[in-house]
């Protein structure tokens, strides 16, 4: 089975419009396809569930429930999930709590679309390389290694 | 040995080193670059934003950047209420719409608003009383109804503005949800 990065599906769980927007607007521009968008941390599982996206950009400060809290229970639910922490804030040790239960990065708000992207990349490899998505033989390589 | 990756593994080189050997798994984005973008902001000078810098958030494309501002006056301009009403109640809320302010402002290129609530934010987190961030909230105040003002005037015609295609709303949602604050 074979699987490009624009096949992968997003969810983004923010409960500010203009930020959901403008995070699906880089997404968009870069080919990556988001399935669906929450302002809030049970609308965010239940899409979780049921669009089982492979990488998931998650606020923090949700106004129904910890960011943190949502992540460990989509780590639980799908321990292969991506979960991209956002939020306005880098204390230390929010950043440290994220690390530990699974988060795959840190989006610090504003963000600007190369740390965005960049971010999102890194998921995405991971993503591809340890998803169980690579299972078809190692051929030849197409250029000589470094 | 066919090739080599040095531990601890960047996620990166490692799916670099695997693109390498099997190269339909690859993926076809172009890199990011940390350039300026191409924006052409010129005709476009908003009284307390830093158009540039917002334009460059949603990489240059001028229609949607106004949609977001049209969405931020929407969204925001009862902030400074909000907060003064939830301080006597709770104060993790107001903390709160404080915060998503000092986050959505920073987007837009709100720069001077963003740095404003940022501060208003750390003040209650620190416990400081109602009377003594009234002066805070004043100045936030009227910060948020010179940029709403500001904002209004340089969007086009409520008829004539619309989405670009391939913008937030142009795909369809599988579940649809209430806006936060």
């Amino acid at each position: 089975m074979t699987m490009q990065a624009s096949e992968l599906s997003f969810l983004i769980i923010d409960d500010n419009d203009v930020s959901r927007s403008m995070m699906r607007h880089v997404l968009n521009s870069h080919k990556y396809r988001v399935a669906g968008e929450a302002a809030s941390a049970q609308v965010g599982l239940d899409m979780f569930e049921k669009l089982e996206p492979a990488i998931v950009c998650l606020d923090i400060g949700l106004p129904d429930r910890s960011g943190l809290e949502v992540l460990k229970r989509m780590k639980e639910l799908d321990p292969k999930a991506e979960v991209l922490m956002v939020t306005g804030s880098n204390d230390r040790n929010t950043v440290m709590e994220a690390v530990q239960n699974g988060a795959a990065g840190y989006i610090v708000k504003p963000f600007n679309p190369a740390t965005l992207l960049r971010t999102v990349e890194q998921a995405v490899a991971k993503r591809l390389a340890t998803g169980g998505l690579l299972t078809t033989p190692v051929a030849k390589p197409v250029d000589k290694p470094e | 040995m066919n090739d080599h990756l040095a531990k601890p593994v960047n996620p990166a080189k490692l799916y670099r080193v695997i693109g390498r050997w099997c190269p339909q798994h690859v993926c076809e984005e172009a890199p990011v670059e940390d350039a300026p973008l191409p924006v052409d902001e010129a005709d476009l000078a908003i009284e307390g934003l830093d158009v540039r810098d917002g334009l460059s958030r949603t990489l240059g494309n001028r229609d949607f950047y106004l949609q977001m501002l049209a969405r931020f006056r929407d969204g925001q301009r009862d902030t400074v209420a909000n907060i003064r009403g939830a301080l006597a109640s709770d104060r993790v809320v107001a903390e709160r719409f404080a915060h998503t302010l000092k986050g959505v402002a920073g987007l837009v290129g709100a720069k001077a608003m963003q740095e404003l609530s940022g501060r208003i934010e750390a003040a209650i987190r620190n416990g400081m009383a109602p009377e003594a961030l009234q002066p805070l909230l004043q100045e936030l105040d009227a910060q948020m109804q010179s940029l709403c003002k500001a904002i209004g005037n340089a969007l086009p015609p409520a008829a004539g503005f619309r989405l670009p295609e391939n913008s937030s709303r142009a795909i369809a949602h599988p579940f649809s949800d209430d806006e936060g604050p």
